[in-house]
């Protein structure tokens, strides 16, 4: 049904491009609001530490503020967070603080100036606790609880098989510690939102990946009925997982609902470095186990993560890199042991691949090693050890049929082989390297359904509902185009409403790389219903048979003519009806066991393998990437200049993972010292995809946001690797370890 | 909140006198340090004198004795891509080249750079490399100051409160091959953890070496100056290389920071000598 | 003080203090807020501006400096009508996804263009390199820009 048009597969315009190309498009604050307070947080100068006092009355006594709140005027539970069984943050700090930068006391005032002066008037005497600010020092006898609960915030244990045995049998053992950085999502717009009150409801428009859980946890926070508050989800400047905690919406929908005024709120750069969430930095053990031929026979893998003072996403972070420990492998036997342990940093929470580019280094290191000690080439290695269809993955899951990590390895052996080896030249020496990955699109063995609507509008054309947040990444065109395909019409007929919760249902967070195959199949479901139902209609108003009819995307055809959808629309109405499809999709999960991590965690997964030259500098240690060449098996590219953004975006994004970022949770305040790539320090992405089709796909779609970032920090460190002969195992590679690293190749 | 002032001079004695009319007035040129400072709270002046418009501070000349005198006031782009200054001190250029990234060039000046005196600035080897003198304009006249006399530690120089920086005299040089590198974290907007600045000529048997970013004060580095001219080859680069080394720890010590630059420090230096004389093949 | 200046072709003029930005001014009183703030102390570019043809940080760059001089921001640059050749290639190569690097971006590839109609592949890679993209990891965005030297003028 339904393929008058080509519109999937095929690029189109976005709708949003020429906007934001001539300046119209408008984020959250670039929005005049008439009357609007202007709101500044008062921040805790200590990393853990209990309230004694908070003396407000400098504060309020100077000219313009209007009201200066506390935890005390929170009025529902003071405590949000995602995942529902670690709601542990205040939006304002109760009693006690957890990290330098957390929220005290919240000024609203008739200018940002005054807001900012009063918050700096705002006194707070703390009585000092003991920090941790390292998972090792938070695990250890005598460490202050961070949480009444402890320190471990979340503990995930896996078992497959024998690995005990395996290693007893084992040819070859390769082991190493690996460490990653905390990192700093770097969204190029902070965040920002306002409120308004509309007919007693809270309207908050705002910067965010989550409109559906942020109206959740706003409606607890502000202990208000689920009709009282709106969240509308503003364009919104990258997000990454870091525009999916809660950030300034809270503050506005408490400023607003207390005062009845409309008030807005941007954090700084300086603010948000402080106060959201970072990539968790981890350590990983990791152990792996082959026989002679390089079969691979057991992986035993210990991750720690400091998920810092509030959970945020630390539990779906630490499963999931469990989960993803032994790559896109056929591993018979494994243990996996991994936590997320409470420190006195900055929450750290959902960023791009949720642990797994943090795994990958390890198990895309450990593959070298194995390859270096059989003296196998590393890409007939993964080739011999890729997983296929109907294998089996450490969580027992059987694959399915859409399986393409060996055609992604084939591609790149072939493109290895074009490049020939790599040579170096006066200045320093030249390395290749591999990396590869496998990645669950939606969430972990928990339900995270979408929902979409399409109905009839005035004009009698189609609007298209979906709560789905688009964070500058393209999902209203991949929706968009879904919606036509299956319609029979093109983007551009076609009305978009979307991620408002007043107007739309929930599509679950835009997260996990998995709006094109999880919202994607709920709308092709709401237009197929909707096509159903339309002609079902027309068939009882004509008195033909439903197989008579056509659908043509705005009417429906039979053989004595046709109706409009405005008709079909009308004539249902008499009956109380609607000319509405409703879509709902769900992936099919089996939760993880507690005790084995056993079950089947993601109905489809994203493959890829990624392949760069790099060059050293021998004298300065500093790494250049000069090529870079990906290939991703995304399923189906329904917009593929999208899948080509996202696997360069995502490739950039892994240079800065592999060379330079760092969080520095003492120094970075800005740009200036947290370093992310320029245009300089990228190659050109050499982008490419591959195409097998995922039967529960919309399409054949998988998803490919985080996967574009996974392979390329580990297929960089090994051709550092491949450079110098000498492994790097902490992340970032950066000049000071990598002249460490030439050091240890001069004295060889 | 009181509103600062923003002043524009457009002679250096009303600029002087803007200065002493009030306290706490600072002198901007770019603002690219300046304006970072007073977002940060570190600066709270309590007016902008923009000294950019004073003719003075401008353009590039070419003095009696062959000596070039820089403006203050010219930005790094300009400096960059002046067409004198590139013949006769392609090595400023190219540390002004160096300096962040273009919309920073087009508007930071090298006046800027020098009085705001970091160590990790990218002039400052280069101006070091040309034992470049400065003049300045304040109550009490014209002043001019030895590189020296000029830089008195990190963050500091001699340049008094509304005392304004005029000239950068680079005094002639023979003709030299020359080379500038910069070592950072990325390739664009990003400080300098190393710099490095050479001019050789072999057959004037000249030479000159400067670093940046790892001493508190700019200066040639004579010793590793004299293991270059001792024969320009492979051999003497090394030699330069591992003399500039020693001095760097015989005045910055073993820091924690300096387990990489020190080693770097002897490694760039030579790799810069091989790159301004075309020594082909590193060993 | 008081500043008069050309903006996109108009002449306009303003009254400003001494800390006030040109970013600030253009966005508060103008209402341009194309040039966005994306860390306030010179590093992304995302408030980038031309001035006489320059590209500058509108973060950094003060008000009162403006006087006397014109000054291009992405509102300048060409309308939905008739989209300036830069517009339209970075349309075209996918070189836009969240936009908010996208006004800088342009303008720093517009003051390129300016002085150099056909410049290399490096040169446009130096002219934007002082502008961060998170998003599209670069390729796309330098593509567009050699692309549009075809057709620039
Ligand atoms: C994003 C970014 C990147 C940067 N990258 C680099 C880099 O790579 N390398 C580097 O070296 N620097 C860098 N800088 C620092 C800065 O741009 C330079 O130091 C610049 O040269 C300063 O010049 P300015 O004209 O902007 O100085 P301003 O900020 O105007 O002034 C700096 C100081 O000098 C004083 N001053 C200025 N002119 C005079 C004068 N004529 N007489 C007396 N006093 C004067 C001012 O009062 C102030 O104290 C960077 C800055 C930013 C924001
Ligand atoms: S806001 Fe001006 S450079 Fe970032
Ligand atoms: S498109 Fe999002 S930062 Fe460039």
């Amino acid at each position: 049904m339904g393929t008058f048009n080509k519109v999937v597969g095929v690029d189109g315009v976005r709708r949003d491009t020429v906007d934001k190309l001539t300046g119209k498009e408008r984020f959250s604050g670039d929005y005049k609001i008439p009357g609007a307070l202007a709101l500044a947080i008062a921040r805790s100068s200590e990393a853990h530490a209990l309230i004694k006092n908070i003396d407000l009355t400098k504060a309020k006594a100077l000219p313009g503020v209007v009201r200066v709140f506390t935890a005390e005027d929170v009025p529902g539970e003071n405590s949000y967070g995602i995942i529902p069984i670690t709601k542990d943050q205040p939006m304002l700090a109760a009693g006690k603080v957890r990290f330098k930068g957390e929220a005290v006391a919240l000024v609203a005032a008739e200018s940002l100036e005054v807001a900012r002066e009063a918050a700096a008037l705002i006194e707070v005497e703390y009585e000092p606790l003991k920090a941790s600010f390292t998972p090792e020092e938070a695990l250890a006898d005598g460490a202050e609880a961070i949480h009444d609960k402890g320190n471990l915030c979340f503990e995930h244990d896996s078992l497959m098989g024998d690995p005990d045995k395996a290693f007893a049998e084992a040819a070859v053992i390769v082991e190493d510690t690996y460490t990653t950085s905390a990192i700093e999502h770097s969204y190029m717009e902070p965040e920002s939102g306002f409120a308004v009150m509309e007919d007693g409801v809270v309207v908050v428009t705002v910067s965010t990946q989550n409109p559906h859980y942020d109206h959740a946890d706003l409606c607890r926070l502000l202990g208000l009925e689920e009709d009282k508050v709106r969240v509308k989800q503003a364009t919104t400047g990258g997000g990454f997982g870091g525009k999916l905690d809660l950030s300034v919406h809270s503050y506005v929908a408490l400023a607003t609902l207390l005062t009845g005024r409309p008030s807005r709120l941007a954090y700084t750069r300086e603010e948000s470095f402080a106060a959201s969430a970072k990539r968790h930095s981890f350590t990983i053990k990791y152990r792996t186990a082959a026989d002679a031929e390089g079969n691979l026979l057991a992986v035993d893998a210990e991750l720690v993560a400091d998920t810092g003072a509030y959970a945020s996403y630390g539990v779906a972070v630490a499963m999931r890199a469990a989960v993803h420990a032994a790559g896109p492998y056929m591993v018979p036997n494994s243990r996996v042991y991994s936590r997320a342990v409470y420190t006195n940093h900055v929450f750290s929470g959902a960023m791009r691949g949720f642990g797994v580019p943090q795994v990958a280094l390890a198990h895309e290191s450990q593959m070298e090693k194995i390859a270096a000690k059989l003296g196998m080439d590393p890409i007939e290695l993964r080739l011999k050890n890729a997983l296929k269809p109907g294998d089996k993955t450490i969580t027992g899951q059987v694959l399915g049929d859409s399986v393409g990590i060996r055609e992604c390895l084939e591609k790149i052996k072939a493109v290895r082989d074009e490049w020939g080896a790599a040579k170096g030249d006066d200045d320093g020496v030249r390395g290749i390297g591999v990396g590869a990955m496998l990645y669950g699109i939606g969430n972990t063995g928990v339900s995270n359904p979408s929902t979409a609507q399409i109905r009839v509008n005035k004009e009698g054309g189609v609007t298209l509902y979906t709560g789905c947040a688009d964070i500058g990444q393209g999902s209203d065109h991949v929706l968009l185009g879904i919606c036509a395909e299956t319609l029979g019409l093109a983007r551009e007929d076609i009305a978009l409403v979307r991620a408002d919760t007043m107007l739309t249902t929930n599509a679950g967070a835009t997260s996990a790389s998995r709006q094109t195959y999880i919202s994607g199949n709920a709308v092709k479901a709401a237009a197929e219903m909707f096509i159903a139902k339309a002609v079902e209609a027309a068939a009882k108003v004509s008195g033909s048979a439903a197989s008579e009819l056509c659908f043509t995307g705005t009417a429906v055809k039979g053989p004595d003519g046709e109706l409009s959808l405005l008709e079909i629309a009308e004539s249902l109405r008499a009956e109380g009806r609607e000319l509405e499809g409703e879509g709902y999709f769900d992936p099919e999960t089996v939760p993880l066991d507690h005790h084995t991590g056993q079950g089947k965690p993601y109905s489809t997964y994203g493959f890829a393998a990624q392949l760069t030259l790099v060059h050293v500098d021998k004298a300065t240690a500093e790494v250049r990437v000069e090529k870079l060449f990906a290939v991703h098996d995304i399923g189906k590219a329904i917009y593929p200049q999208g899948v080509i953004g996202q696997i360069s975006g995502g490739s950039a994004m892994g240079v800065g993972l592999a060379l330079m970022e760092e969080f520095d949770h003492t120094s970075d305040k800005n740009f200036d010292t947290y370093l992310i790539p320029t245009v300089l320090d990228v190659p050109d992405v050499e982008a490419s995809f591959i195409e097998h089709a995922e039967p529960t796909g919309p399409y054949g779609a998988k998803g490919v946001g985080e996967p574009a970032l996974i392979p390329t920090a580990p297929a960089i460190v090994n051709a550092i690797a491949d450079a110098v002969g000498v492994r790097i195992t902490s992340l970032p590679a950066n000049l000071e370890r990598v002249h460490s690293a030439l050091q240890l190749m001069g004295g060889k | 909140m009181a509103d600062r002032e923003y002043l524009r001079p457009s002679t250096l004695v009303e600029a002087v006198e803007l200065m002493a009319a009030a306290p706490g007035r600072r002198i901007v040129a770019g603002g690219t340090d300046l304006m970072v400072y007073i977002r940060e709270g570190k600066e709270r002046p309590s007016a902008l004198v923009d000294v950019t418009g004073i003719p003075e501070l401008n353009g590039v000349r070419k003095l009696d004795d062959g000596a070039l005198a820089v403006g203050a006031a010219m930005t790094h782009s300009m400096i960059g891509s002046d067409p004198v200054i590139q013949a006769v001190a392609p090595l400023l250029s190219d540390a002004s080249s160096s300096v962040g990234a273009v919309q920073i060039r087009n508007l930071a000046t090298i006046g800027g750079n020098v009085v705001n005196g970091a160590v990790a600035a990218d002039t400052l080897s280069a101006l070091a490399a040309f034992d470049a003198a400065f003049i300045t304009y304040g109550a009490e006249g014209e002043k001019r100051y030895t590189i020296d006399e000029f830089f008195l530690s990190p963050g500091k120089t001699a340049v008094g409160a509304g005392e304004i920086l005029t000239k950068i005299i680079l005094p002639p040089q023979p003709k030299a091959a020359h080379a500038f590198i910069k070592v950072a974290r990325r390739r664009a907007a990003a400080i300098s953890r190393l710099a490095v600045s050479v001019m050789a000529n072999p057959s004037e048997g000249y030479a000159r070496i400067a670093v940046g970013a790892v001493l508190p004060k700019p200066g040639r580095i004579t010793m590793a100056e004299e293991a270059l001219m001792n024969g320009f080859d492979l051999s003497a680069a090394k030699a330069a290389g591992d003399a500039a080394k020693a001095h760097v720890l015989s005045i910055s010590g073993e820091r924690p920071s300096m387990v990489y630059k020190l080693p770097v420090v002897s490694s760039a230096v030579e790799k810069a000598i091989i790159k301004a004389l075309s020594l082909k093949g590193v060993k | 003080m008081f500043v008069e200046f050309t903006l996109n072709g108009e002449k306009v003029s303003a009254e400003v203090s001494g800390e006030t930005t040109a970013l600030a001014l253009l966005r508060e009183k103008f209402d341009l807020t194309g040039a966005k703030e994306g860390c306030g102390v010179g590093e992304c570019g995302a408030c980038t501006i031309l001035v006489d043809g320059v590209a500058v940080n509108g973060c950094l760059y003060l008000a009162g400096k403006l006087d006397g001089r014109n000054v291009l921001t992405v509102e300048g640059v060409g309308g939905e009508e008739a989209l300036d050749p830069l517009q339209q290639k970075f349309m075209e190569h996918g070189a836009v996804q969240c936009g908010y690097c996208t006004p800088g971006m342009l303008l720093s590839a517009k003051a390129l263009l300016l002085k150099n109609p056909k410049p290399t592949v490096d040169e446009v890679k130096v002219a934007i390199s002082g502008n961060l993209c998170r998003c599209t990891g670069y390729t796309p965005i330098v593509k567009a820009i050699l692309a549009a030297t075809g057709e620039g003028k």
